[in-house]
């Protein structure tokens, strides 16, 4: 019998009712990660990828959410637990990094105890070591003289130091499952890449999956294992990292990957930006969700969505395009 | 890294040479010139703006006979009105600060007695009323913000908004028609001190502190259930569901003291507005506090009484907001040395 993966989210939909009508946020989402295993969710604001973070945690309001298909943590259904038993997960089992540190962090409780409250939630912790560990946590982040830092408060925290202490906090139970909601979106250029490093360590030090969600393909290439393209709700491409980078298949992967700026030499080429706005989830067409936005867009687009179908020669490797491009992307980013 | 230690506090150095510059610009010192600055201030409106109401006390004390001139002057030497308005002011404050607020033109009796002997039942009241409202006001605004937009909050939102419109000597009649009337639980009106026994007293009281407290508490409602549902949607209150906090602690716990600041500010602001229902609910039910003594004092034109009343009165309220503006540190020590009113962030 294989071994039954960290988490598995099958045909996952989320909808929320609203005055417009119902907006179907998630669609049809399937993913798998192992365990140790680093997912990246890359897309637009408005693709979803937020929603399937905190639906995956289970954090969404149940009343004004309609959830369908299932999420499955180490084999037991997520979505279906009690509220109990899904407390149990959180913090212990699956834990969660937002993306604006400063709310994210109480402003009045001291950083400290904040910490030290999410390290009581393991069995036989009294309050002193709770408070203990707290210290020990932000040393293991790397925040200095870290005694004097517990006993501070979010605002007397600059934004990075604001980012550590939350992922102290995320990983105070050590947690098999991070989620991180654009990490480091907040975050000046020259702090994101060192808090991404730390997030890494820690995650292989202590052999916790992670699920990074962002819009940088940057981001996505040095800091995951696999990547799933998100778009309008759906999976549009999912790969490798180093596949989905070769080969690019999807049209509107191609198109990210040609909004980055190149810079190596002998290869330097302007960002190429995506035309269009993301698109209105109570006006979708019946093709392709990108199709409208598609300089490659034939009839047939707008027709159906296409199936989500693997690469000839990599089954892992799964894209959802009517006419999708041919390898080699360089050609083509050069080209346009 | 980080640079913004210096804006949590800024603590006097006792040792250092006391110079004005360093003094002003520490904050407890320049709170302090502010509060005496207002005092001053009020002393000055209320004398003036007495001052300026017509009527003649003179006349009144005398009725009849103020149509002799003679007489008149002479009452009005006594009681010290033929001085210049500036000596008078001069005459009252200087016997204010030694606790002399002078005696009443119609009963000779020292402002600083009648004022010892009513101030206990008003501060009672507004304390009974403010400690009802705000026992009702927080679990009643906790629970509409848990539910916003659902049933339990549409009923309190209804209940709150019927208190709110109802004046408070109309839900005073009301509540007399139900307890004592009706029921014969309560006295109807009348005084009982303390000394008649503590079930007698607070049975004089209640029912004036319950009228008194119905509009507060729709205010501190309405107030925390914003600020509280607010507060709920904030990332933080996210974090700690995401870390596994239970929800009983997430409400009294994570979400309360960011919440409570608005409340505070009412609270103390509301201090103001309950002494003038006092005059008011004092007379429906034949209370002998400074509201009431108010009210007879301005139809007898008794100014020195008025005055003195209305100083303690104002002194109070400013005193009260004064430690409002010091519980702000207590509650968020981020907004140490915030002003009521003008809370920084």
């Amino acid at each position: 019998m294989p071994e039954t993966p960290l988490l598995q989210i099958e045909d996952l939909v989320v909808e929320f009712p609203t005055r417009g009508g119902l907006v179907r946020a998630v669609d049809g989402v399937s993913l798998t990660l192992g365990r140790g295993e680093r997912l990246g969710i890359v897309g637009e604001s408005g693709s979803g990828k937020s929603v399937l973070g905190r639906t995956v945690m289970g954090l969404n309001d149940r009343a004004r959410a309609r959830i369908s298909g299932r999420v499955l943590f180490e084999g037991k259904d997520v979505l279906g637990a009690s509220a109990q038993e899904r407390r149990e997960l959180w913090g212990r089992q699956i834990s969660m990094i937002f993306q604006d540190p400063l709310s994210a962090l109480h402003p009045i409780t001291p950083i400290g105890a904040q910490i030290a409250e999410a390290v009581r939630r393991l069995p036989d912790v009294d309050k002193a070591q709770a408070a203990e560990r707290a210290v020990e946590l932000l040393d293991m982040v790397g925040i200095p003289d870290a005694r004097r830092r517990a006993r501070q408060r979010a605002h007397e925290f600059s934004g990075g130091m604001r980012q550590r202490a939350l992922i102290a906090m995320a990983i105070a139970c050590k947690p098999k499952l991070i989620i991180a909601d654009e990490p480091t979106t907040a975050l000046d250029v020259t702090v994101q890449a060192k808090i991404l490093d730390l997030l890494d360590e820690l995650c292989t030090e202590l052999s916790i999956g992670s699920v990074l969600i962002t819009h940088d393909m940057g981001v996505v290439a040095q800091h995951t294992d696999r990547v799933a393209v998100m778009y309008g709700g759906q999976v549009v491409e999912t790969a490798p990292v180093a596949g989905l980078f070769a080969a690019p298949t999807m049209r509107y992967t191609r198109a990210l990957l040609a909004a980055i700026p190149q810079m190596a030499p002998g290869r330097r080429s302007l960002p190429v930006p995506i035309g269009g706005t993301p698109p209105n989830p109570l006006e979708r067409g019946a093709g392709c969700r990108f199709a409208p936005r598609c300089t490659f867009a034939e009839d047939d687009c707008h027709q159906a969505i296409p199936e989500l179908l693997a690469l000839a020669d990599a089954t892992d490797h799964r894209y959802r395009c009517w006419h999708p491009a041919a390898v080699p992307a360089e050609t083509e980013a050069g080209a346009r | 890294m980080n640079a913004t230690t210096r804006e949590t506090t800024a603590p006097v150095d006792r040792r250092a040479p006391a110079r004005w510059s360093r003094v002003l610009r520490s904050r407890g010192w320049l709170k302090l010139i502010r509060l005496l600055a207002v005092l001053f201030m009020i002393s000055v409106l209320t004398f003036l703006s007495l001052q300026l109401l017509p009527g003649d006390p003179a006349r009144v004390i005398l009725g009849d006979q103020a149509n002799d001139p003679a007489t008149l002057a002479a009452m009005r030497h006594e009681l010290g009105l033929d001085q210049g308005i500036l000596a008078r002011y001069l005459d009252w404050i200087g016997g204010a600060l030694s606790g002399d607020l002078g005696s009443s033109y119609v009963t000779k009796e020292t402002v600083s007695s009648m004022i010892s002997s009513r101030l206990p039942i008003t501060l009672e009241l507004v304390i009974l009323s403010q400690l009802i409202a705000l026992v009702l006001a927080i679990p009643a605004g906790i629970v509409a913000a848990i539910n916003k937009g659902r049933g339990a909050d549409h009923a309190i939102g209804l209940w709150v908004f019927g208190v709110l419109s109802t004046p408070n000597f109309v839900i005073g009649v009301i509540l007399i028609w139900i307890f004592a009337v009706t029921l014969g639980w309560l006295p109807a009106n009348g005084y009982q001190p303390w000394s008649e026994g503590v079930g007698a007293h607070l049975g004089s009281v209640i029912l004036a502190s319950i009228s008194l407290a119905a509009a507060p508490f729709a205010l501190y409602q309405r107030v925390l259930r914003a600020d509280y549902a607010e507060t709920l949607g904030r990332d933080f209150i996210d974090v700690a569901r995401a870390k596994g906090i239970s929800p009983l602690r997430i409400v009294f716990r994570h979400a309360i003291r960011p919440s409570i600041l608005g409340l505070l500010t009412v609270t103390g602001l509301t201090v103001g507005v309950l002494i003038g229902s006092t005059v008011v609910v004092e007379n429906l039910f034949g209370l002998p506090g400074l509201g009431a003594g108010l009210v007879s004092a301005v139809q007898n034109r008794d100014y020195i009484v008025v005055q003195g009343m209305t100083l303690v009165i104002a002194c109070s309220f400013v005193l009260i907001n004064t430690l409002v503006d010091f519980l702000y540190g207590v509650v968020d020590p981020r907004l140490r040395g915030a002003t009521a009113g003008n809370r920084e962030g």
